[in-house]
């Protein structure tokens, strides 16, 4: 059986010419340099372990951030909670 | 109307030329209108078609309306002392001069601004309704949806945001409203078509205290059970405590002239926020009130301010809200966006993880300096930076990554992703460049719709020079550094102009 992951993706022409541009524009230095570029190998690594796993490397935010974003969080769930509780009975025509 | 008289057995049909004649239009909306008390519809709808430059208007005799022959066969022809008619008109509206010899072969769907289907009923005579928006909205962004008619065999297409009026009895404004999100939804593809009274038959009778007929209304447990019923069971904001997201402000209560605060849907402009995240997803939004609901379709920006724009079945379809605070209906209780069911994560859970996940940066002390960046643009006052939070099919996501000028190398890492059906995508966009049409988002962030609001999955980030990719099942992640660049939104620019042709991704200033 044929590897599906083999198959080329499809493209349109409006695709194939963004993607011309772009090969184009890379080529011609036009894009600047890559972060790889600018960071050693070891800057790399440690980096890459950072975004592993965001939610631990976001930890470092200050704590009232964090008791923020929490708050912030329990607020969403929360507010689906509260509004059936209260506004559920009314009746619209 | 008289059942006798109003389908004529002897013509599939007919034409009225209006062109700019204003006795014309007015006698169009005496025939069609209904009795003053409930004409507004009808007339709104006219009025929307003579903005488009109708000036022709075939009458489609004896229609087979699904919807209203459904309601005719659920309530009408069993309660109703008098005889109505089985059969619906619909009107097409063309903006072309059309004559009845050229019936079988009509123009092209260029011409072609819309159809109303008309009932044969006292109050309540516009059902099924598909209208192009007028001109002056053309820079709104609004959810709307293909529609395709066959018109005496000739095919017309449409492009509008669905309409229906309620009838007072059988269909009230809640049954209309829950439609219009119905109707949308079997467009796009998403639920199997009902027909009207199948949305009267879902709602529950026990949920009510009210006897189903003449109907007074649906409380919101009712509606929610026949979004549920029809496969979109909707999320639901109540105005009295709207959901904290770190990327908007939350603002104090206005207080009225005794120091008592007025309800929150007099002044919580987080309102905005929430429902341009749905209409920006192309999904239609329902609002209630104490005692009425409607649906807004579409959002713009105007002198700096946000206009709504609202189908409301007793004002008819593209209403422009002003503001909800001065609103006609004001104030808004509730809102409720019905959705495919398996999207169970808020987009206002994605957007306040995406904040965290741009902005920690800065308490990284060796990060690197793009990522310092963005993290101090994330935060900064007056905002360098907004936030715009959409659910796109994953597919659709991938499919238009190539045009959108990202890097090829993420381009790649992104289109091999494993992604759900729906994700939601959280774009950050310079604000200093939005506005010109240039590539704008200098951060994105990608979540799973299956995941949960207390723990927003992340299966994509694409930071200032990096593009991470996070596979389902403790997958390793896939890291491409890539050249550091802005790239185009998937969104309509703020103006509401389309996305424009492919442009070269912008490389950020270090």
């Amino acid at each position: 059986m044929a590897d599906r992951r083999s198959q080329p993706l499809p493209i349109t022409m409006r695709e194939w010419q963004a993607l011309k541009s772009e090969v184009a524009a890379v080529e011609n230095g036009e894009r600047g340099i890559t972060l790889g570029e600018l960071l050693t190998d070891e800057q790399a690594t440690e980096l890459l372990q950072l975004v592993d796993d965001i939610d631990r490397a976001a930890e470092s935010l200050p704590a009232d951030e964090l008791a923020e974003y929490e708050e912030n969080q329990e607020s969403i769930v929360d507010a689906r909670r509260s509004a059936e509780l209260h506004e559920g009975l009314l009746q619209v025509d | 109307m008289d059942g006798a008289t109003w389908s004529d057995p002897d013509s599939p049909g007919w034409v009225r030329h209006l062109g700019d004649d204003d006795a014309a239009w007015a006698a169009l909306i005496r025939d069609y209108g209904g009795p003053s008390i409930a004409s507004r519809p009808f007339r709104q709808v006219a009025s929307i078609a003579r903005e488009s430059g109708c000036i022709s208007v075939v009458v489609e005799n004896r229609y087979v309306d699904t919807d209203y022959r459904s309601e005719f066969s659920a309530s009408w022809s069993q309660q109703k002392f008098e005889s109505w008619s089985s059969f619906s008109r619909r009107l097409h509206f063309f903006r072309t001069l059309i004559s009845e010899d050229q019936f079988h072969s009509l123009p092209s769907s260029e011409e072609y601004i819309g159809y109303a289907c008309v009932r044969p009923i006292p109050l309540g005579r516009v059902g099924r309704t598909v209208l192009a928006p007028p001109p002056r909205l053309a820079g709104a962004t609004l959810a709307l949806i293909n529609d395709r008619v066959n018109l005496f065999g000739t095919d017309l297409k449409i492009r509008g945001a669905p309409f229906c009026q309620q009838d007072t009895e059988f269909l009230r404004c809640a049954h209309a409203a829950a439609w219009m999100c119905h109707y949308s939804a079997t467009r796009r593809q998403l639920v199997g078509r009902q027909a009207t009274a199948s949305l009267v038959a879902a709602s529950p009778t026990i949920l009510s205290i009210e006897r189903p007929l003449p109907s007074k209304g649906m409380t919101l447990n009712q509606l929610q059970a026949v979004f549920g019923a029809f496969g979109q069971p909707a999320l639901f904001y109540g105005l009295s405590r709207m959901p904290r997201v770190r990327t908007v402000d939350n603002p104090e209560p206005t207080l009225d002239a005794n120091g008592e605060p007025l309800p929150p849907g007099m002044w919580d402009t987080r309102i905005f926020s929430v429902i341009c995240r749905y209409l920006n997803s192309g999904y239609p939004v329902l609002v209630g009130t104490k005692n009425h609901a409607f649906v807004i379709v579409g959002w713009f920006k105007e002198a700096d301010e946000i206009r709504l724009v609202a189908t409301d079945d007793q004002q008819g379809p593209y209403e422009v809200i002003e503001s909800p605070w001065s609103d006609h209906r004001a104030p808004w209780l509730s809102v409720m966006v019905p959705l495919p069911p398996k999207v169970l994560l808020s987009a206002e859970a994605a957007e306040n993880d995406a904040h965290k996940t741009f902005s920690f940066w800065a308490s990284i002390p060796d990060a690197p300096q793009p990522l310092r960046d963005l993290a101090q643009a994330v935060g900064a006052r007056p905002k360098q930076v907004s936030f715009r939070t959409f659910l796109r099919e994953g597919s659709s996501y991938k499919r238009d990554l190539v045009s959108r000028g990202l890097p090829l190398p993420a381009v790649r890492n992104l289109r091999l992703a494993r992604l759900p059906h729906y994700v939601w995508v959280v774009e950050a966009q310079d604000v200093g460049v939005r506005r010109s049409g240039e590539p704008c988002v200098v951060a994105e962030a990608v979540y799973d719709s299956t995941s949960n609001d207390r723990t927003p999955t992340r299966r994509a980030v694409l930071l200032p020079g990096l593009c991470s990719v996070y596979p389902p099942d403790q997958g390793r992640p896939v890291h491409e550094f890539t050249h550091i660049q802005r790239w185009m939104t998937q969104l309509p620019i703020e103006e509401g102009v389309s996305v424009p042709e492919p442009r070269p991704a912008q490389p950020i200033p270090l």
